[in-house]
């Protein structure tokens, strides 16, 4: 206990020090005199100092354990409803989170206003001490989807309710994966018709209002899906095995409904490939080594279960940087 | 007399001064923009009528003025029902610098590539069609009616070669030829798709970098501004709709607007319009069969949002009969990207 004690002080006298000297190094950019800069950095070396004498005599006593969490983070889905302002998520993400019995997470809390809508936020979790009062003090970043978060754009194309809805579209085997985008698209765009209604949501993105424009789609056997401009299906190539992700770009110059060929997306037997040199006959880009398939979090499938969800997202912080997958199951 | 001589002398001096500003001065960019198809693109440079090959048969044959105008194209297109026949008709037009008869020639082209790929060489296409329809037996019939609409009207093309009598060209004359012919040629609507084909490079490439995407988005703005200039409605409502996404522009309502100003401005923005995704409402019944382009901003902006971009449109409606393009460009600004 006492260990885990210093080395909370130690941790937080770190901090001291990385926001001191974040103030050092702001003050140097806006051309501070070398003399205040001295003063500074006297006074960072005085504070680190004094800093870990305070914590070390005040803080062992009053805290009992500490959740600063090393492990992957885990986001949870919630339900949100009724949800009509990003305040109303903020409430919604600290009750949620107070409710749980979290004591080693840190991640995502995503928001979520039916079954039907995308994402409306998600919120960075973390949950930092616990008290000798026992009173959980938990931190919350309120990370609504915006254009330039790419991650949060994931995240939100891969809950279920979207375009991962539409299940994946078989092209003929007259069309292999190297057959020329317009082809192509012409054919996806054939299996999923717009039944003419359209609109833009909301919920997308709480600060970009309104952030995308949608379209009903119907499919051949007579499903109805929302599909948002940008969001990515999955398209088989026959038998072959060859699959790749293609993603909704509404209606072009014309009327006619476009989809894109994503770049780095094709696989074969779900595992990403690079197209054979001597064949395609479109310009395919090298795969990437990012598979989201790849990444999930087992321990959140019994909380997603239990919203009737099938597919979920999980996210991974590590060294400062967050990469974010999905996973599905059968339900 | 040596004053008399000094006013002289100095009078002629301004006399010539201003004779050489006027001979050298530029004409209005207005004027410019109008009459010089703005081509920019990203990565991959963009063909003008002087560096692209196949434009030096077409130089070469005296250009006459189509008497058929742009927005008869459009009509005609939208009212083909036998692209075979609406490509015939085009095409002198467009082999001879129509930059709209040579878009719709690529539109029709592009809206039958996958029929003329499927029913090539099939000796019976009707029964194929019967049998394509067949196959889809829980998709609702005005799915499947669409289907045999689009399946029809193509089938023409998927039977015979409207090029034929065009001199031999490698590669054909596919749909991406007449598209560049239309870019060559200024065409608004074929600038327009231009812009957008720069924003779709963005969309689905995630390792662009930064630098990669200015230079689309650049490309994406320059193309755009020309099409704007124009003064197409069509091209118009277009723009706007490109930017009404939030992904690509701070202001994504103005875009909205701009595109609902293009509807009192000449764009059909009804039902009828098959151009129109909601068109398929008629077909569908999931909507209003009268259902227009004002009804859905209604139906999904709310009262407040959905008079705001009212008030704006109705503001670019008389900047646009004015001739103020600037003013309608004001709001329409590709200024960020994912």
């Amino acid at each position: 206990m006492a260990s885990k004690t210093i080395a909370v002080a130690k941790n937080q006298v770190e901090s001291l020090a990385v926001r001191l000297s974040r103030n050092l190094s702001r003050s140097s950019d806006i051309n501070i005199r070398p003399q205040r800069r001295e003063r500074l950095a006297q006074a960072l070396r005085c504070t680190r100092k004094l800093s870990a004498t305070i914590l070390l005599l005040f803080s062992g006593p009053m805290m009992t354990t500490t959740t600063v969490a090393s492990t992957p983070a885990i986001i949870a889905v919630w339900s949100c409803n009724p949800c009509s302002s990003l305040s109303d998520l903020q409430t919604a993400a600290q009750q949620t989170a107070l409710k749980q019995q979290w004591s080693n997470y840190n991640g995502a809390l995503i928001l979520m206003t039916s079954l039907n809508e995308p994402i409306s936020a998600y919120f960075q979790l973390t949950v930092t001490w616990q008290t000798a009062w026992g009173t959980r003090i938990a931190t919350y970043t309120a990370t609504p989807i915006t254009p330039t978060n790419i991650a949060a754009g994931a995240l939100d194309n891969s809950i279920f309710a979207r375009a991962a809805a539409v299940p994946a579209i078989i092209i003929p085997p007259s069309l292999p994966y190297n057959e020329t985008d317009e082809l192509i698209s012409g054919n996806i765009a054939s299996q999923l018709l717009p039944n003419g209604q359209f609109g833009t949501n909301y919920w997308h993105g709480i600060t970009n209002f309104p952030q995308v424009v949608w379209y009903k789609l119907v499919d051949s056997a007579g499903n109805i899906y929302q599909v948002y401009v940008g969001d990515t299906i999955t398209v088989k190539y026959g038998d072959s095995g060859y699959s790749e992700q293609w993603q909704f770009f509404g209606p072009n110059v014309g009327g006619s409904i476009e989809w894109q060929r994503v770049p780095n997306t094709l696989m074969l037997n779900g595992k990403p490939v690079n197209p054979p040199s001597n064949k395609p006959a479109t310009s395919i880009p090298n795969a990437s080594s990012f598979n989201v398939q790849d990444q999930y979090s087992p321990g959140l499938i019994q909380l997603v279960n239990d919203l009737n969800f099938c597919t979920g997202v999980s996210s991974v912080t590590a060294a400062g940087t967050t990469s974010y997958g999905s996973f599905s199951y059968p339900c | 007399m040596n004053r008399t001589r000094w006013i002289v002398i100095v009078g002629v001096v301004a006399a010539i001064v201003l004779a050489v500003f006027f001979a050298v001065q530029p004409k209005s960019a207005h004027t410019t923009l109008k009459s010089l198809p703005a081509v920019a693109t990203g990565s991959a440079p963009i063909a003008t009528a002087r560096a692209y090959p196949d434009r030096l048969a077409r130089q070469s044959t005296p250009i006459t003025a189509s008497s058929v105008t742009a927005a008869d194209w459009t009509a005609r297109f939208r009212a083909s029902d036998d692209h075979l026949k609406f490509v015939k008709d085009a095409l002198p037009a467009a082999v001879s610098g129509d930059g709209r008869a040579a878009w719709y020639v690529k539109s029709a082209l592009s809206s039958c590539a996958l029929v003329m790929s499927t029913y090539h060489g099939s000796a019976d296409p009707q029964a194929k069609l019967q049998q394509q329809l067949e196959n889809m037996p829980n998709a609702p019939q005005w799915a499947r009616d669409v289907i045999e609409k689009q399946t029809r009207r193509c089938l023409g093309l998927a039977q015979q070669d409207p090029f034929a009598g065009l001199p031999y060209r490698q590669g054909g004359y596919p749909s991406s030829y007449w598209y560049e012919q239309a870019v060559a040629d200024g065409d608004p609507l074929a600038l327009e798709q231009r812009a957008a084909d720069a924003i779709a490079t963005i969309s689905v490439t995630q390792s662009l970098s930064d630098t990669e995407k200015a230079k689309q988005l650049e490309a994406g703005q320059t193309n755009m501004r020309a099409a704007v200039q124009s003064g197409d409605p069509d091209a118009l409502y277009y723009a706007g709709s490109l930017l009404s996404d939030a992904r690509y522009s701070s202001n994504p309502l103005n875009g909205i607007a701009v595109a609902l100003a293009a509807c009192d401005l000449g764009h059909d923005c009804s039902a009828s319009n098959p151009e129109n995704a909601f068109s398929n409402c008629k077909l569908s019944g999931a909507c209003p069969a009268d259902a227009d382009y004002a009804y859905f901003l209604q139906q999904s902006l709310g009262a407040d949002k959905y008079a705001w971009v009212y008030s704006r449109a109705q503001e670019i409606v008389q900047a646009g009969r004015a001739g103020d393009w600037d003013f309608v460009l004001s709001g329409l600004t590709f200024d960020k990207h994912p």
